[in-house]
C-alpha cells in the first residue's frame, strides 16, 4: 500500500515536472526571442526602406508599362541579386530586365563615381540622375 | 482608413458567413466561437481574393463596382445565415470535454504564461513589421511584388507572369497578393499596413486556432501548452512579422486537421465540418505550392485510411462529396491560374528524366538532407533549450492517450503530414539548384509550415495534465483498460 502511494506520488512529481519544464522552457524561449529582436528599440527606417526610397524620383519618370534593362555595380552575387530584386519591387509594374540589352537602362551603384567605367563599357549614356547611385540610362 | 476598414469587415463578413453556414452548431456564444472567428478572418481572406481574382479576369481592374458586388455577396451570405438560424431545427451545442474543466492548482500559472508570452510575440512581430514595413525577402521579391503589378498595373496586371521574372516564382498561387493588392483597391493608394495586418491576422488566427480548438478537444491546459510551443521558436516570430505565404498556409493546413478532427469526434450523420476542411485544403493549395502538395497528401490520407475504419460504403461517399463541395469552386480557380497564367515551375521545367534519376540514385544528396534536416531539428527556429529532447521527454513523463474517435483523424493527420514531408524531401533530392543553397534558403521555412499541426498532433496525443493528474485512478482500474471504454472519457 506504501509502496503503491509512493509510485503514485513520484509519477505525480514527475508529470508536474514535465508540465512546468516544457511551459517555462517555452515560455522563457519566447522572452528571450522577443528580447533578441528589441521590440522597444527606438524607431528608424530599415535598410530596405532606405534603399527602396533612392528609386522613388525614378518610378515617377518611368513609363507606366513595359521593359528596361538593369546595370550594377554591387558584389557580390548574392548582393547584386538582392540589390535587383529590391529595383523590381520599387518600380514594378515595369518589368527590369537584369542585362543591359535594352533601349532604357537603370542603373543602380553603390559608388556613383565609379559608374562612369562601367557606362562606358556598356555604350551607355545617363539620360538623367536620380541621386544616391540611381541613374536613368539610355543605349548609344 | 474608413475604406481599409471596410475592405476588412467585407472579407470578414464573407467568412463569418460560410463558416457559421457550414458550421453544425447552432449558437453565437459557445466554447467553439474562437475556433469559428479565426477560421471566419481567414477564410475571409480566402474568399475575397478568389473574388478580386474572377473580377480581375472578367471586368480587370477593380473600381466601385467590384466593391458594391463583394459587399452584395456579403450581405447576401449573411441573410442565407439569418434564414438557416430562422428556420433550422436548434442543434446540440459543442461540448467541452468533462476533464477540461475541472481544475489544476497551475492551470491560472499555465493560462498566465501563455497570455504573456502571445502577447509579448505578438507585441514583437508588430514592432518588427513597423520597422520593416515592406517586410522580407520573399515579400519583396515575390509577394507584395506581385500585390504592386496587380494594383499598379490596370489592364497589364499579368504582366506579373512574365518570363523575364521567373527568379520571382511566377507559377506561385495568388492569395496572398491579391489580398494586398484587394485592399490597396479599397484604399485608393498603397499602404503598407495592409500587408502588415494580414500577417499579423494569420499569425493571431494561428495562435488562436491552435489553443481553442485543443481547448475544446482536450482541456484548456493542454491548449495553453501548445500555445507555448508553437511561439517558442524565434522563427514563428521573426516569419509572422516577414509578411511570407509560410504562416498563412501552416494556418490553412491546421484548420483542415482540425476540421477533421471535429469531424470524427462531435459529428454523426453530419459532413458539413468537411465542406469548411475542402474550402482550407483548397485555400492552402492557393496560398504556396506546397499547399498543392498538401492537398494531395490529404485527399489521400483521408480518403485511403477511411474505409479502413468505416468501411467503403455510403458514409465514404457522402465525405467525399461534402470535401469536394468545399474544394471545388477553390480548385476551379486555381486550375485556371495554373493553366491560363502561371508559366511552369522551375522546378519541374528544367528537368529531363536522365538528370531527375541520376540525382535520385546520388546517395550523398539524402545524406546531405538528413544531416541538414537534422542540424535544423536540433535548433528549430531557436530555443533556449533543446527542443527535441523536451519534447521526447515530455509524454514519456506524462502519458499518451489516443482515444478511440480520436484514431481516424489522428492517423489522417500523421500519413497527411509524412507525405508532404516525404514530398519536401523528394523536391530536395530533385532540385535543378544548388541542393546547400536551396537548403539552407527554404528548410527552416517548409518545417515552419508543418510546425501549427505538428504541434496539434502533438498535443492531442499527449495525455493532459488533467487526465495525468485527476484522471490516473480512473484510468487505472481494470474497466477502463478497454479502449472501447476510454472513448467515452473526456
Amino acid at each position: 500500500m506504501i509502496q503503491e502511494e509512493r509510485l503514485k506520488n513520484s509519477y505525480f512529481t514527475r508529470v508536474k515536472a514535465a508540465v512546468l519544464v516544457l511551459s517555462l522552457a517555452a515560455f522563457f524561449s519566447i522572452a528571450v526571442n522577443c528580447y533578441k529582436f528589441h521590440p522597444f528599440a527606438r524607431y528608424s527606417d530599415s535598410a530596405t526602406t532606405l534603399y527602396l526610397r533612392r528609386f522613388e524620383g525614378l518610378r515617377t519618370i518611368l513609363p507606366q508599362h513595359g521593359t528596361v534593362g538593369y546595370i550594377s555595380d554591387e558584389e557580390p552575387a548574392a548582393e547584386e541579386a538582392w540589390g535587383y530584386h529590391q529595383t523590381q519591387y520599387a518600380l514594378s509594374p515595369v518589368i527590369i530586365d537584369k542585362t543591359p540589352d535594352r533601349e532604357t537602362v537603370i542603373g543602380n551603384f553603390r559608388n556613383p563615381a565609379a559608374a562612369q567605367e562601367v557606362l562606358r563599357e556598356g555604350h551607355l549614356t545617363i539620360v538623367r540622375d536620380m541621386g544616391n547611385g540611381v541613374l536613368l540610362l539610355r543605349k548609344r | 482608413m474608413p475604406r481599409l476598414l471596410l475592405s476588412v469587415l467585407i472579407a470578414g463578413f464573407l467568412g463569418t458567413g460560410l463558416v457559421f453556414l457550414f458550421w453544425p452548431f447552432r449558437g453565437w456564444l459557445k466554447v467553439d466561437l474562437w475556433i469559428k472567428l479565426s477560421l471566419s478572418v481567414a477564410l475571409g481572406y480566402g474568399i475575397s481574393s478568389c473574388v478580386f481574382f474572377v473580377w480581375l479576369m472578367a471586368f480587370g481592374a477593380p473600381g466601385i463596382g467590384f466593391m458594391l458586388t463583394e459587399g452584395a455577396l456579403a450581405i447576401l451570405l449573411v441573410a442565407a445565415l439569418f434564414y438557416r438560424f430562422r428556420h433550422s431545427p436548434p442543434s446540440r451545442s459543442l461540448e467541452l470535454p468533462t476533464q477540461s474543466q475541472q481544475k489544476l492548482k497551475f492551470s491560472r500559472l499555465l493560462s498566465l504564461l501563455f497570455y504573456a508570452g502571445a502577447i509579448s510575440a505578438l507585441v514583437t512581430s508588430i514592432s518588427m513589421l513597423i520597422r520593416s514595413p515592406d517586410g522580407h525577402y520573399d515579400a519583396i521579391a515575390i509577394w507584395n511584388m506581385r500585390a504592386r503589378f496587380i494594383f499598379r498595373g490596370g489592364t497589364r496586371w499579368t504582366d506579373a507572369f512574365s518570363s523575364i521574372l521567373s527568379w520571382s516564382h511566377p507559377d506561385y498561387p495568388l492569395l496572398l497578393p491579391l489580398s494586398v493588392a484587394r485592399g490597396w483597391s479599397y484604399v485608393g493608394y498603397e499602404t503598407l499596413f495592409v500587408p502588415g495586418t494580414i500577417a499579423i491576422t494569420f499569425m493571431l488566427a494561428t495562435i488562436i486556432m491552435l489553443v481553442s480548438s485543443l481547448s475544446v478537444l482536450r482541456s484548456k491546459t493542454q491548449g495553453y501548452l501548445a500555445g507555448l510551443v508553437f511561439l517558442a521558436p524565434a522563427l514563428v516570430i521573426r516569419t509572422g512579422s516577414s509578411e511570407y505565404a509560410d504562416i498563412p498556409l501552416g494556418f490553412f493546413m491546421l484548420a483542415t486537421i482540425i476540421l477533421f478532427y471535429l469531424q470524427d469526434t462531435t459529428q454523426e450523420g453530419n459532413s458539413a465540418f468537411l465542406i469548411l476542411a475542402g474550402l482550407t485544403a483548397g485555400f492552402a493549395a492557393w496560398t504556396k505550392n506546397e499547399g498543392l502538395l498538401f492537398l494531395v497528401s490529404i485527399v489521400i490520407a483521408r480518403f485511403v485510411i477511411f474505409p479502413f475504419a468505416h468501411g467503403l460504403g455510403r458514409l465514404w461517399i457522402e465525405q467525399l462529396l461534402f470535401f469536394l463541395l468545399g474544394l471545388i469552386p477553390i480548385l476551379l480557380i486555381l486550375v485556371y491560374f495554373k493553366f491560363k497564367l502561371a508559366p511552369a515551375n522551375e522546378l519541374v521545367a528544367s528537368r529531363d528524366f536522365q538528370s531527375t534519376l541520376k540525382q535520385l540514385l546520388t546517395l550523398s544528396r539524402y545524406t546531405t538532407i538528413l544531416a541538414a534536416l537534422k542540424k535544423e531539428m536540433l535548433v528549430f527556429g531557436g530555443w533556449i533549450v533543446n527542443p527535441i529532447y523536451l519534447l521526447i521527454m515530455y509524454p514519456i513523463c506524462v502519458g499518451v492517450r489516443l482515444e478511440v474517435k480520436n484514431r481516424l483523424p489522428t492517423a489522417t493527420a500523421i500519413v497527411a503530414i509524412s507525405l508532404v514531408s516525404s514530398g519536401y524531401f523528394f523536391v530536395y533530392v530533385t532540385t535543378p539548384h544548388d541542393l546547400n543553397w536551396h537548403l539552407e534558403s527554404s528548410l527552416n521555412r517548409l518545417l515552419l509550415q508543418l510546425w501549427p499541426t505538428f504541434v496539434f498532433i502533438y498535443f492531442m496525443i499527449a495525455r493532459t495534465p488533467e487526465e495525468a493528474l485527476l484522471g490516473s485512478e480512473l484510468e487505472a482500474s481494470p474497466e477502463r483498460e478497454n479502449p472501447s471504454e476510454l472513448a467515452s472519457v473526456g
